[in-house]
């Protein structure tokens, strides 16, 4: 999946992670991540939760931002590995999924979630919780 | 979660369950573009001016989506790629038609079955979990979306619409044998 690197500036630059199983999705959530005043160094991309867990094994990410329902490695289970692992507390957890259930709810904030988005939402959602968490962070 | 197949999942009281509204929601909120109720004689008459002005049938995206959870089905949206065009330009925010590949195009149908599905089920009920298999989507010819529309099986609800004024259609299907609770639906056109 494709990475790209924006200008560094002086604050501190985030190191995103977006998973999910669509590239167009992916794209769209890339852009409005891209509207937040929070800079962005770093954008990855992975179609599912085991290619996330490659990217985390070797790159340092700041928050990862992903579905629910993915081929192969779903994201529930993506929130469960990255919980498992005390390096990765740092890394802010954001779900975008079409699930909007109670119960997926509550799985995904056994995992130490901070925000939940339903699809379908305005970019502006992702836009200005990425502000929040990443600037309460 | 699984319940019986005797035993379907009820919607939550008061719930909005309308696929319509569903998709509505869906174009208003990510598409930018705004959905009506349609039918069948509309959808038919756009399918005609589009082959006496084009010479041959529009193509359509087909998009299927398999659920399961508190209910197993299908959903399967059909749209023309030019609409699909028009609308992926606006979801993704690309200014260059260019950019949006074959591949794109059939990856946006998908994103757009897979945002309606879910926002359906989740409306049906909120205590119920579900998942989503990956939407298949296939390219097909005008005339064969409007045959598959007018197959007979075992839909539980077809709506027609207009999304910026181009015809769509949608059909959900269960699959788990559970007699579905019916509700009348204001724009919903059962097949």
């Amino acid at each position: 999946m494709s990475t790209t690197t924006s200008r560094a500036s002086g604050r501190k630059a985030l190191r995103l992670l977006v998973v999910d199983d669509s590239a167009t999705m992916r794209r769209v959530i890339v852009r409005a991540a891209r509207l937040t005043r929070v800079p962005i160094e770093t954008v990855f991309e992975a179609g599912n939760g085991r290619h996330a867990l490659d990217i985390l094994a070797r790159e340092p990410v700041d928050a990862v931002i992903t579905d629910v329902n993915m081929p192969e490695m779903g994201g529930i289970e993506l929130l469960r590995q990255i919980a498992a692992r005390p390096d990765l507390d740092h890394v802010l957890r954001i779900v975008v999924s079409t699930d909007g259930s109670e119960c997926r709810r509550s799985e995904a904030a056994q995992f130490n979630v901070q925000l939940y988005l339903e699809k379908p939402f305005r970019p502006e959602a992702i836009r200005d919780a990425l502000a929040e968490l990443a600037g309460a962070a | 979660v699984t319940l019986s197949p005797s035993s379907p999942a009820q919607p939550d009281a008061g719930a909005d369950i309308s696929l319509l509204n569903a998709l509505a929601y869906v174009a208003e909120r990510s598409l930018f573009a705004f959905c009506d109720p349609a039918s069948r004689e509309t959808l038919a008459a756009q399918a005609d001016a589009h082959r006496a002005e084009a010479g041959g049938p529009a193509t359509w995206l087909h998009a299927s989506i398999h659920f399961h959870g508190c209910r197993e089905g299908r959903m399967e949206l059909a749209l023309p790629a030019s609409l699909a065009r028009g609308l992926c330009l606006a979801f993704s925010g690309e200014d260059d038609p260019a950019a949006i590949t074959d591949d794109a195009l059939r990856d946006f149908a998908g994103e757009v079955a897979n945002m309606t599905c879910g926002l359906w089920l989740t409306r049906r009920s909120r205590r119920e979990p579900f998942d989503l298999m990956p939407p298949q989507v296939m390219v097909w010819p005008g005339d064969a979306s409007l045959e598959r529309l007018n197959a007979p099986a075992q839909a539980a609800e077809v709506v027609i619409a207009t999304i910026n004024d181009a015809a769509i259609w949608l059909r959900t299907e269960w699959l788990d044998g559970a007699v579905a609770p019916r509700s009348v639906h204001a724009h919903a056109i059962r097949s």
